[in-house]
């Protein structure tokens, strides 16, 4: 049995603004193990990156709030320890990677004192030790030349080479939970691959659990051991890797698998959007958010959220579609006709 | 870092010597002959003529810059036509007035950083909507109204502080050097500070509002940094860099308003003395004070730039 490092249940996060309350998460639950990756996929606005913030008390301290839900990290709750506590947890058990590397490094803080900040607040070790450590984590995340570029600052890298010096940073005490918020978005194709290998060789190197937020169902395939789909601050499907691409339950999910561009499609075949808009998240319905666009929509999905249906091994759905008439809809889509390359 | 110093004490010189050639043309293209001007009141024709040719006023007009800025580099700033005074030791005199005036400004216009910061840090607290409110009304007086204000409150009706004068001697130039002679310099320091401080305050809090939702501010929270740290250490570096870039622009407000200042409070200053000369057509105290307050300009500017070279290794690694 492997060990548990996360258990979040029913997280539910809001915004308080003006125009009303924003209900970002709605009642996420799910686990992480030592060694294991979860990627949580889901449109803009679905709640994949405030469920991540939550997580660490880093959502924008008027607004944004955790309404409900206990996140045990261990035997801890993270709901209900104390900032100084918090402050503890932050970089040291649970680190994080986020979108864009262009803007998330301070550009007046040399590279190397950057990690080295982390390492002298979370170690005991001074700070000529902390700056060889920092030349260490960037020459393994693979920067050429590091002694020289740990003294250079972020403007004179480029962005690839940013978001492993990111990496290097949320490494540099070795977490239990490195989440990765998007870290390839905002990178070029053979640079995303790149960082990727490096998420893929650190959490080897260091058994973390990995929580990988991305709209990117390649990376997914990629890196990922089991899937959470969500959609509308909900989690809508969850399952292992190869269950959410071979056998999924859930019509949002066959959405996000018809928009994938295919190498086999002929020139004239366009993308399969998923048609409407995404939800407003103020006026949520009380029942399956993915109503309104779902194809397969029916009387009883806008006011009644569906029970958690168990479809396989660790496999769920939220869907009030019954069980064999969605295996006869899914036989028909196009992209469940031939196995996905 | 040295490279970039002497780029800019490059730049400095072209930006004097177009000084100079603006000055010169203040001199040159003056309604009215010089030469009789100079000349006096009723003198013969061949008597212009001659001062004329003596001054030089007969040659062209490059030779005429040439050996105005020979002049300027022997110390020479001519003399003035009301009082036959070298321009050179009425501004000798009157500088220390003026610089001791800014220098004291800006020491209070400092006070506007960590207000800013302080407002930023509770925003829209109670302190933080008097500050912004204050500093918004403040910056909307203009100096002489603030001036004649504070002269009629702690001049006249307290009877606390001298309303005009500057307070001389110095000592060390332009430090007072007694507590009467401070005495002189509290009002009209704040009435010109005062308005700074709101301006940067203002431009402070704005500018640590917008860093502490910047992305690296979240990850240095992400690393576990204290709420000190994380506002010291990252965001105030960022915050202060626009701002020092604000205050070296309102350099140029401050002589300005040192200028109006000093009018306000009779103090013998630069500003005082352009003011009369201005009345008196007098152009060349005119053409010597402007280009005192260029050299101070500029200088002050060096020093904002050099500053932020230091502060922000963009500026200075840059090529």
């Amino acid at each position: 049995m492997a060990e548990r490092l996360l258990e979040v249940k029913d997280l539910s996060t809001q915004f308080f603004t003006h125009a009303g309350i924003v209900k970002a998460v709605n009642g996420v639950s799910f686990t992480l193990d030592r060694n294991e990756t979860i990627g949580i996929v889901g449109e803009s606005g679905s709640g994949k990156t405030v469920a991540a913030l939550s997580l660490k008390r880093l959502l924008p301290a008027r607004p944004g709030q955790v309404v409900e839900g206990s996140l045990m990290l261990g035997a801890r709750n993270l709901r209900t320890i104390s900032d100084d506590e918090m402050r503890g947890v932050r970089g040291n058990d649970i680190a994080m990677i986020f979108q864009d590397p262009m803007t998330s490094l301070n550009p007046v803080m040399k590279i190397g004192k950057q990690i080295a900040e982390a390492i002298t607040l979370h170690q005991d070790k001074s700070k000529r030790e902390a700056w060889k450590m920092a030349i260490d984590l960037l020459a393994r995340v693979g920067i050429p030349d590091a002694p020289k570029r740990v003294d250079q600052y972020p403007f004179e890298f480029s962005g690839g080479m940013r978001q492993r010096a990111m990496i290097a940073m949320a490494i540099s005490c070795n977490p239990d939970i490195l989440i990765a918020d998007e870290p390839t978005t905002a990178l070029d194709v053979t640079i995303q691959a790149q960082i990727i290998d490096v998420v893929r060789e650190m959490q080897a190197q260091f058994n973390s659990g990995v929580i990988l937020i991305t709209h990117d169902l390649g990376v997914i395939a990629e890196i990922a051991d089991k899937v959470m789909v969500m959609y509308g601050g909900r989690t809508v499907e969850y399952g292992p890797v190869d269950e959410i691409f071979y056998n999924a339950h859930h019509p949002y999910t066959w959405g996000l698998l018809a928009s994938l561009p295919r190498l086999d499609a002929s020139e004239k075949e366009r993308l399969t959007p998923i048609k409407g808009q995404p939800p407003n998240l103020i006026t949520l319905p009380a029942g399956c958010p993915f109503t309104v666009r779902c194809p397969y929509r029916r009387d009883e999905c806008r006011d009644n959220w569906p029970e958690l249906e168990i479809v396989a091994a660790e496999h769920g759905v939220h869907c009030w579609v019954p069980v064999d008439e969605r295996q006869g809809l899914r036989v028909e889509l196009p992209h469940f006709k031939e196995p996905v390359a | 870092m040295t490279a970039y110093i002497i780029r800019r004490l490059f730049q400095l010189v072209i930006v004097l010597i177009g000084v100079t050639f603006i000055t010169f043309m203040m001199l040159k293209l003056v309604p009215g002959d010089p030469a009789v001007a100079l000349a006096g009141k009723g003198a013969t024709q061949q008597r212009i003529e001659f001062v004329r040719h003596e001054r030089g006023l007969d040659r062209p007009f490059y030779v005429q810059y040439y050996k105005y800025v020979t002049r300027l580099l022997h110390g020479d700033l001519g003399e003035s036509l009301y009082t036959g005074l070298p321009v050179r030791d009425m501004i000798t005199q009157a500088a220390p007035v003026t610089i001791q005036l800014a220098v004291a400004a800006v020491l209070i216009e400092m006070l506007g950083i960590p207000l800013g910061v302080y407002s930023a840090l509770r925003q829209y607290s109670f302190w933080d909507t008097t500050l912004t409110t204050l500093a918004l009304i403040i910056w909307g007086i203009p100096v002489f109204v603030l001036g004649y204000f504070a002269m009629y409150i702690f001049g006249l009706k307290l009877n606390l502080l001298p309303i005009g004068g500057a307070g001389l001697p110095y000592i060390l130039w332009i430090l007072p050097s007694s507590w009467e002679s401070f005495t002189y310099l509290i009002l009209p320091a704040l009435t010109l500070g005062i308005i700074e401080v709101a301006y940067i305050s203002y431009m402070q809090r704005a500018s640590m509002l917008e860093v502490s939702r910047s992305d690296f501010i979240r990850t240095a929270r992400a690393k576990g940094l204290s709420e000190r740290k994380v506002i010291w250490g990252h965001g105030f570096k960022n915050a202060v860099i626009p701002v020092m870039t604000i205050a070296g622009i309102d350099l140029g407000a401050l002589i300005g308003g040192a200028i109006i200042t000093e009018t306000v409070f009779s103090r013998p200053g630069i500003g005082l003395m352009i003011y009369h000369a201005i009345g008196q057509r007098d152009i060349a105290v005119i053409a010597g004070g402007v280009l005192f307050a260029t050299f101070f300009f500029v200088f002050a500017n060096l020093l904002v730039d050099l500053g932020y070279a230091w502060v922000d290794p963009r500026v200075r690694l840059e090529d």
